[in-house]
């Protein structure tokens, strides 16, 4: 496949030693790919806990697979492992219940808000940056798994559609569907609570 | 009308998302354009769309809370498909280990079995002119190993011998040597069922024959304590089936512990 994804060039040579046992050389790869994996788990999860245990599951079990990695991007290996992961334990969410159900998905009583800080200059920016990331995140954990994760790949990871298909096992279009699909979701739910939305994000009737 | 309008913009609007990102093939994206320059309610949805996007993608990248390096423990087992050389090989060690026990089982067991079967024949024969040949033959047997390690016993036997039959074969040598020949060290100790014996070198003394060739393999100095030899004989062909048995069932246990690998 020839997918531009950036990648760093002594990869191999760590991937082939962290093959033969040198897991030296794997924690090099989990260092460069940690913050990644962690926000892909984050943003899918919604829950910092939740997202710490699922990134460090996904290297544990990356690294005890890496022999049957091939060829290939290895963050986009990486990040199937993780999506699998994350896919994993929200069924595990819906088959326990929780209490809340205000999020959306009906299975994320345990989780604490994310935390979204960012910079702003004065305490009522702050405020509402801080709720505009919380109910950001709302409405990402209230998207079906699948249209969750292609919209957070390409949205929050930056990926291109031809990656996120190799991360998720299934055509361009079915990608480019997902992610359409998201966004409209997700911008009727934004809209609902447009006093929040900066000025900028908001849509106006005339076209900008 | 309402239908049709929704049918006639739905393939655009199908196509919003990968017209922000990009990603529509040159054609589609001419299309699309042309289509958005003259419809406001997709344009509209477009500039949603973007302003979404824009959104998500402001959420700041948040650190990971600690490192996720694998420690020794999570590292555990040896990573993928190939396992540490270590481990094919050391199951390939204890086979072929096994094996070269086994063989060496199997030689120390032909050699003792075959040595016991001979010495168990020897005396039903004619006891009296076979004892007599039997002595003779040892002499030249004795002569032959000269040079053999240290029998300063037996060197002495042997020149008495010698002396006592230089009429030639002896085979009907009572006269010659009235006296009974000192038994050659090697017999002395053999009980006639001997399953265990001293190496072959006795076996040699006792009928006379294939002088040279087990010699090589015999071991006088063992022969000379025979009644200890035996014991040490059983000694290591015990311990080496022990071993042998060992060597194989941990060849097993190894390699099916290393197909339970992931």
């Amino acid at each position: 496949m020839c997918l531009l994804v950036p990648t760093y060039p002594d990869e191999a040579d760590l991937i082939a030693r962290a093959r033969s046992g040198d897991f030296a050389a794997f924690n090099i790869l989990v260092e460069r790919y940690q913050g990644a994996v962690y926000n892909l788990c984050l943003r899918m999860l919604g829950s910092a806990p939740a997202a710490e245990d699922v990134a460090q599951e996904t290297f544990i079990s990356a690294y005890r697979s890496v022999g049957r990695f091939r060829d290939g991007a290895f963050r986009s290996w990486l990040f199937r492992i993780a999506a699998n992961a994350c896919y994993d334990e929200l069924r595990r969410r819906r088959a326990r219940p929780a209490v809340s159900l205000e999020r959306g998905d009906g299975g994320e009583g345990d989780e604490r808000p994310v935390d979204v800080a960012s910079p702003a200059p004065g305490p009522a920016e702050r405020l509402e940056t801080a709720e505009l990331g919380l109910v950001l995140q709302a409405a990402i954990s209230s998207l079906p798994s699948d249209q969750r994760l292609a919209v957070v790949l390409r949205d929050v990871q930056g990926l291109e559609y031809a990656e996120i298909a190799a991360v998720m096992d299934v055509s361009l279009g079915t990608v480019k569907s997902r992610i359409n699909r998201a966004r409209l979701r997700l911008r009727t739910l934004l809209l609902a609570r447009r006093e929040l939305l900066p000025s900028r994000f908001r849509p106006s009737s005339e076209d900008t | 009308m309402r239908l049709t309008w929704f049918n006639r913009h739905r393939r655009y609007r199908d196509d919003l998302s990968a017209g922000i990102d990009g990603e529509l093939p040159p054609r589609r994206a001419a299309d699309l354009e042309a289509h958005l320059s003259a419809c406001p309610g997709c344009r509209r949805e477009l500039a949603e769309l973007r302003a979404t996007a824009l959104m998500l993608r402001e959420l700041p990248q948040v650190a990971p809370p600690r490192s996720f390096a694998l420690t020794p423990e999570q590292a555990g087992r040896p990573a993928g498909r190939r396992t540490a050389t270590g481990l094919p090989a050391m199951i390939a060690g204890l086979r072929l280990a096994g094996a070269g026990l086994a063989v060496a089982l199997a030689v120390v067991l032909v050699a003792d079995l075959g040595g016991s079967a001979d010495d168990g024949r020897q005396p039903a024969t004619v006891p009296g002119a076979l004892q007599l040949q039997t002595g003779a033959k040892a002499a030249d047997s004795f002569a032959d190993r000269a040079a053999s390690p240290p029998e300063a016993g037996n060197a002495s036997g042997q020149e008495s011998v010698e002396s006592g039959t230089a009429g030639g074969g002896g085979t009907l040598g009572q006269g010659v040597n009235p006296t009974p020949l000192p038994p050659p060290p090697g017999v002395v100790g053999l009980p006639a069922t001997a399953p265990a014996l001293p190496p072959p070198g006795a076996q040699d003394v006792t009928n006379g024959s294939a002088a040279e060739t087990p010699s090589a393999l015999s071991n006088p100095p063992a022969a000379a304590q025979s009644g200890g030899g035996t014991d040490v004989l059983r000694v290591v062909e015990i311990g080496l089936a022990v071993a042998a048995a060992f060597a194989v069932a941990g060849s097993f246990l190894l390699a099916r512990a290393r197909r339970d690998l992931p």
